[in-house]
């Protein structure tokens, strides 16, 4: 792939929080995102997995400057993120939209339908008569489906499948290079959720549109990505091509995260599960070795003494000290 | 499941509706079902399908607002009309139930060893503090929560969601149920840990022959861990039947929609698919205003004018001692997957 269409290169991003801390105490820091790097290119979903705690929003968050940047950088079209003022990312934020987990809560509840959806026109388009607004909220949400008589409508009357249309409308409003959808589907039922997944495959065929798609359910991540990127305590444990990834994992997490996925799978060699014991360690913990050692089946002493680091692995990274 | 068989809790005709400022609405719309002992039944269906407030009915945990009609028979009572103080025994002893949150049954002020004590001490009052307190660790260590004696001492609070969840099945095992009613228990958590709670269920479960229902949204739980299903759509059954039978040969264009239109996670296959999936056009009814025929009608793909005007009743499947449905439409799971991808 030519560097041309590389829309994001995340390199070495590390997100810390320092936790409480007072005149006798002393803060501690969490570590929520720690020396992450990826690429994703034009047309591209790239999904973050990982349990609750992982890091997961974080790193999204910290690719929009959402959240400050402790080290590292993000690099969107060509320009990192990471060291240009507050204002000037507010200017770049029309290239990289985002849509939220709770549908109807993320839309503003006094704004009909039409003003929500022409919110990032306002802050990035001004120069738009009002008459040229609404011819592009008209064709955005003819192209996601809603109807021209939802216009003068509020948010409070929708269904949560219609909800996240319009929030999907607000974001490629702007015509974004990069969308990051944070559970985007999470809090709706199988049926609707299958509406709003085939809409992002077609938006995003359609606009070669990258996305940032970031999930807890591993069946949905594996239907969108076509790479994937497996987090554990803000560590990339491994990093790939979804298809590779899911068929034949290598790192020790990635197998058990994948074979803990309930599957309706009635075959015979459907295959053995990797059962994980324990629980996630705190996130405020500095790891000296590989921040899995202590949940992992195939730890040996070195995994508590040195970190691995990222090694391609049957064509994708990984890191472990004993992969496959 | 053979017609010979006896079930533990036989639900017939059930009705409830709840009364609200903006009209009535009809929640549960005539449910019958039996459970048998030492079965694990599945209940899938949407979001306000009426799967949770069915069983609720069950245990008198309706809403004030709520009215109920049918039976709930068990042990040749029905639960419906049972006067608190008759059904107080059977609640929590006989029947128990763990939900999703497990702060709604826990209390947040008491610790994890005042409320196994008194639940145990409820239903045996000549059980001893120190006898009460062995149990409790047992049970702990049965749902693997290590350091099972520190834990007694703590509060609710303290304790991680999926150590928070063990701790409320360990609470609603003590007393030996016959049946457990288990209401997504394992829908806030992460799949690594709810991979070790649901085998810890099942080990539960098999050892003591309990008859458990599952409530859940998600099929890939109903696969791995049921041995029948019932899918629910605004508050009736769709079909009911073994899993593996309904699953691989579903027979409700509404069980056939709702598997189509769930994304597989299959590491067995090499490569998935990349089909688009079936999205169900439109939303399930509002249940203030049930349309007249089937309710399913709206958004099936196989309907005719026949199903907008008449409810399907729920029926044996011809030459089948162990599968139902309520569709007037006949035919193969291969004939109704004709009609929707037609349709799309
Ligand atoms: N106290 C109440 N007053 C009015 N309506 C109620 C009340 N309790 C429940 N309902 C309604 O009853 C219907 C069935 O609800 P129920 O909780 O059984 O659904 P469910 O299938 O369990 O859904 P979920 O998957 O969201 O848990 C819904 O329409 C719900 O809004
Ligand atoms: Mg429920």
């Amino acid at each position: 792939m030519s560097d041309r269409d590389t829309i994001l290169s995340v390199e070495n991003l590390s997100v810390h929080f320092r936790l409480g801390g007072g005149v006798f105490s002393r803060a501690s820091i969490v570590r929520a995102v720690e020396n992450v790097s990826f690429a994703l290119q034009r047309g591209e979903t790239l999904s973050i997995v990982g349990e609750s705690g992982s890091g997961k929003s974080t790193l999204a968050r910290a690719v929009l400057r959402l959240v400050a940047i402790t080290k590292g950088s993000v690099i969107l079209n060509g320009e990192n993120l990471a060291q240009l003022s507050n204002n000037e990312v507010r200017k770049r934020r029309q290239n990289m939209q985002m849509v939220f987990q709770d549908p109807i809560a993320s839309l503003s509840p006094r704004r009909t339908v039409e003003q929500i959806i022409a919110e990032p026109l306002m802050v990035h388009q001004p120069e738009l008569s009002g008459e040229e607004r609404s011819a592009k909220v008209r064709d955005t949400m003819d192209a996601i489906g809603l109807l021209p008589d939802m216009r003068n409508r509020y948010p409070h009357e929708f269904s949560g499948g219609q909800a996240q249309r319009i929030g999907i409308a607000r974001a490629l409003i702007v015509e974004p290079t990069l969308l990051v959808a944070d559970e985007p589907v999470s809090a709706l039922d199988v049926s609707i959720q299958a509406q709003v997944l085939n809409l992002l495959s077609d938006i995003k065929r359609q606009r070669s549109l990258s996305l940032l798609f970031i999930s807890h359910d591993l069946s949905v991540v594996q239907h969108v990505s076509d790479r994937l990127l497996v987090l554990y305590l803000g560590h990339v444990m491994e990093v790939g091509a979804a298809k590779d990834i899911y068929a034949n994992p290598q790192h020790p997490y990635t197998k058990a995260l994948l074979s803990a996925v309930p599957t309706i799978d009635f075959s015979a060699n459907k295959p053995k599960r990797t059962r994980l014991t324990g629980e996630l360690p705190s996130p405020t913990v500095e790891h000296v070795g590989c921040p899995f050692a202590s949940r992992c089946p195939m730890a040996q002493a070195i995994c508590n003494e040195q970190k691995p680091q990222l090694n391609t692995v049957e064509g994708r990274d990984v890191a472990c000290h004993f992969p496959g | 499941m053979s017609t010979s068989q006896t079930p533990v809790l036989s639900i017939k005709d059930l009705f409830i509706e709840f009364e609200t400022p903006d009209g009535a609405v009809k929640a549960v719309n005539g449910i019958n079902l039996d459970l048998f002992k030492g079965e694990v039944l599945g209940i899938v269906g949407e979001s306000g399908s009426g799967k949770s407030q069915s069983w609720m009915a069950t245990l008198g945990l309706l809403a004030e607002n709520a009215t109920t009609s049918g039976e709930v028979t068990f042990d040749g009572e029905n639960l419906l009309t049972l006067p608190p103080k008759a059904l107080n025994p059977i609640r929590g002893n006989r029947i128990a139930m763990v939900f999703q949150d497990p702060m709604t049954s826990l209390n947040p002020y008491l610790t994890i060893e005042t409320q196994m004590v008194e639940a145990l001490r409820i239903h045996n009052k000549r059980m001893s503090k120190p006898d009460a307190r062995k149990r409790c660790v047992e049970m702990l260590d049965r749902v693997a929560i290590p350091a099972a004696d520190k834990r007694l001492k703590q509060f609710p609070h303290e304790l991680s969601g999926g150590m928070r969840q063990r701790v409320m099945i360990a609470l609603a095992l003590l007393n030996d149920p016959e049946v457990l009613i288990a209401d997504e228990p394992t829908t806030a958590l992460d799949v690594t840990i709810q991979a070790e709670i649901l085998d810890i269920l099942l080990d539960l479960q098999r050892e003591r022959g309990m008859a458990v229902v599952f409530i859940t949204h998600d099929l890939g739980v109903v696969a791995e861990i049921c041995s029948r299903v019932c899918v629910m759509y605004a508050g009736r059954l769709a079909e009911i039947g073994p899993v593996q039978d309904v699953f691989t040969d579903a027979r409700h264009p509404y069980t056939l929609s709702l598997l189509k239109a769930t994304p597989r996670a299959a590491q067995s296959q090499a490569a998935q698919s990349d089909d688009a999936l079936y999205a169900i056009p439109g939303a399930p009814p509002n249940m203030r205003m049930p349309p007249p025929g089937c309710p399913f009608e709206p958004r099936c793909a196989c309907a005719d004018a026949h199903c907008r005007e008449q409810v399907p009743a729920l029926e044996p499947l011809q030459g089948s001692e162990t599968r139902l449905k309520a569709c007037f439409r006949e035919g193969s799971s291969a004939a109704l997957l004709e009609a929707l991808v037609h349709e799309r």
